[in-house]
C-alpha cells in the first residue's frame, strides 16, 4: 500500500443552528488508491468532502498529504486537491471555457507559457479542445462538468475529489467520463450515487448514513448490503 | 449549440476584428468629447451623424440591432429632454435638443460596440485600462451568473408552465413575484458555493487571463482617429 495521503480521526461536525453532519467519521485514502463514498441524499458526503480542503472544520483531526488541514496550511493543501462540485456552474465563473481553465494555474503563479501547456492539456483530457472558447451557458451539461474537470486538472492536484461527477450526464458521457478518470493516476475520492460508475472506477467503497461511516469493502459488496442499485 | 461568434450580432466585419481595448477607448473618448459640444445646433452635430453612420457602416450592425436599443432608451431621453423644457429657461429648446442628440449618439455608438466585442473582451479591456479590481471583478462574475441565474428563472416558468398548462389561477404579480423570492434564494445559496469554489480553486482577490498579443501601432492608430476627429469638430 502507497502512502497515506489523507487520514481523518474522529470528524464530528454540526451546521451552526443545524443539524449533526457528521458523527466520529474515520477514513483513510492511499496514493493511487480511488475510494467511492456511496450514502443516502444528507448522510454527510459532500459536507465530508468540504473537510478535506479545509471549507469547513469540525472536531477530530484531519490530515491531508501529511499536513493537518488548518488555515495556516490550506494554501499548500488546496494546490494538491482539486475538489469537482456537484454542480459545474458553481465553479465555472470566468467568461469562456479557456479562461476558467487557466484560472487556476494563473492563480499559482506559473509563467503564461506553462498555463497554455496546462490549458492545453487539460482540455485534451476532458475532449473539450473545440469548445475552449465558448462561454459557459453555451454547453451542455456533460460539457461543463468535463469543463469544470479541466480547470481542477490543470492545477495538476496528487488528489481529486468528486462530487457525484456523473449527475444529469446520458450514458454516452458517463462512459467517456469513466474513460477520462480512469486514465488520471490521482488519487481519487468519489462520491456517487451510480453504483456501476463507482465499481468501475473505485478499488472499494465506504457508506455513510447519518453522518458516520457505517461500512467499508468492495463496491459491488456494499451495494448488495445496502439494496443500493 | 451556438457557434463560437453567436454572442456577437455583427461578428464579421472589420471592427469586430479590431482590439477590444481600442474600441473601448475610442467608443469612450468619443462619447465623452460629444458631451462636451455646446447645445446651439450648428454643422458640427450633422459631421458627427455622418462619421456615426460611417462607423455604422465599417461595423455592419443591422439597423434593428441599434434602434432596438435606442428604443429601449428612448423613454430615459425623452424624460431628461423634458427637464429643460419645463423649466422654462431661455434656450431650454436647444438644450432638450442637445440631450436627445448627446444620449441618442453615445446609445449607437456603444450599441456598435456590444456588437462588435465580446462581454468578456470588454470586461477584460476595463481591467487593462485600470478600472478598479473590485469593479472588473464583480462584473466578471455577474456577466457570469446572470446567464445562470436566467437559466434557472427559465426552468421555474417551464416548471410552473407543466404543472398549471399555462393557465394562471391566481394573479400574475403574485406569481412574478413568488419566482423571483425563488431565484433569489437559490442564488443566494448559489453565492455561498461559488465562493468556496473559489477558494479551493486558489482564488486571492484577482481574475488572472492570458493576454492578448500587445497593440499594434495601426490599432492604436484607430484608437485615436474617431474621438481626434471629435475633437477637432470641437475646437473649430
Ligand atoms: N449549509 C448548510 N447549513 C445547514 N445544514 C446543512 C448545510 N449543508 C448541508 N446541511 C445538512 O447537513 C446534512 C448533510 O448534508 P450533505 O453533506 O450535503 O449531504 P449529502 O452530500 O450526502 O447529500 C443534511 O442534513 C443537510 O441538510
Ligand atoms: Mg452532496
Amino acid at each position: 500500500m502507497g502512502d497515506l495521503l489523507i487520514e481523518v480521526r474522529d470528524l464530528a461536525f454540526r451546521y451552526p443552528g443545524g443539524a449533526q453532519a457528521l458523527r466520529g467519521v474515520n477514513f483513510r485514502l492511499h496514493r493511487s488508491e480511488t475510494v467511492a463514498v456511496l450514502g443516502a441524499n444528507g448522510s454527510g458526503k459532500t459536507t465530508f468532502l468540504n473537510h478535506l480542503v479545509g471549507l469547513l472544520s469540525g472536531e477530530g483531526s484531519v490530515r491531508v498529504c501529511g499536513l493537518p488541514v488548518i488555515a495556516a496550511n490550506l494554501g499548500r493543501i488546496r494546490q494538491r486537491v482539486g475538489m469537482l462540485f456537484q454542480d459545474a456552474d458553481d465553479q465555472i465563473f470566468m467568461p469562456t471555457v479557456e479562461d476558467d481553465v487557466a484560472f487556476g494555474p494563473l492563480n499559482l503563479g506559473l509563467p503564461a507559457e506553462v498555463v497554455r501547456e496546462r490549458v492545453e492539456w487539460s482540455l485534451e483530457q476532458v475532449g473539450l479542445n473545440g469548445q475552449r472558447r465558448l462561454p459557459p451557458h453555451n454547453l451542455s451539461a456533460g460539457e461543463r462538468r468535463r469543463a469544470a474537470l479541466a480547470g481542477v486538472l490543470a492545477t495538476n492536484p496528487e488528489i481529486l475529489l468528486l462530487d457525484e461527477p456523473a449527475t444529469f450526464l446520458d450514458p454516452p458521457a458517463k462512459r467517456a467520463l469513466v474513460r477520462t478518470l480512469g486514465s488520471l493516476p490521482q488519487s481519487k475520492v468519489l462520491v456517487t450515487h451510480e453504483v456501476d460508475f463507482a465499481a468501475a472506477l473505485a478499488d472499494r467503497a465506504v457508506f455513510f448514513e447519518d453522518g458516520a461511516i457505517v461500512a467499508e469493502g468492495a463496491v459491488s459488496e456494499l451495494a448488495d448490503r445496502f439494496k443500493w442499485r | 449549440m451556438r457557434s463560437v461568434d453567436a454572442g456577437l450580432a455583427a461578428p464579421r466585419s472589420p471592427l469586430a476584428a479590431a482590439h477590444p481595448t481600442v474600441k473601448l477607448c475610442a467608443a469612450l473618448a468619443t462619447v465623452v468629447l460629444i458631451s462636451t459640444f455646446p447645445p446651439a445646433p450648428s454643422w458640427r452635430q450633422g459631421v458627427t451623424v455622418a462619421i456615426l453612420l460611417a462607423v455604422w457602416g465599417l461595423a455592419r450592425v443591422s439597423p434593428g440591432y441599434v434602434l432596438r436599443r435606442v428604443a429601449a432608451a428612448a423613454p430615459f431621453i425623452a424624460l431628461a429632454a423634458c427637464l429643460p423644457l419645463v423649466s422654462g429657461l431661455p434656450g431650454a429648446g436647444a438644450l432638450a435638443g442637445a440631450v436627445v442628440f448627446k444620449a441618442t449618439s453615445a446609445i449607437v455608438l456603444l450599441s456598435i460596440l456590444a456588437a462588435t466585442t465580446p462581454v468578456e473582451d470588454i470586461l477584460q479591456s476595463l481591467c487593462r485600462l485600470g478600472v478598479p479590481r473590485a469593479f472588473a471583478l464583480t462584473a466578471v462574475l455577474m456577466n457570469r451568473y446572470l446567464f445562470v441565474l436566467l437559466d434557472e428563472w427559465r426552468g421555474i416558468s417551464r416548471a410552473r408552465d407543466c404543472r398549471t398548462g399555462g393557465q394562471l389561477a391566481s394573479g400574475r404579480c403574485r406569481m412574478w413575484a413568488n419566482q423571483a423570492a425563488m431565484v433569489f434564494v437559490r442564488g443566494w445559496d448559489r453565492s455561498a458555493r461559488v465562493a468556496q469554489a473559489l477558494l479551493t480553486r486558489g482564488f486571492r482577490g484577482e481574475f488572472p487571463r492570458l493576454q492578448r498579443p500587445d497593440l499594434g501601432v495601426a490599432e492604436a492608430a484607430l484608437a485615436v482617429a474617431l474621438p481626434l476627429a471629435v475633437l477637432l469638430l470641437r475646437v473649430v
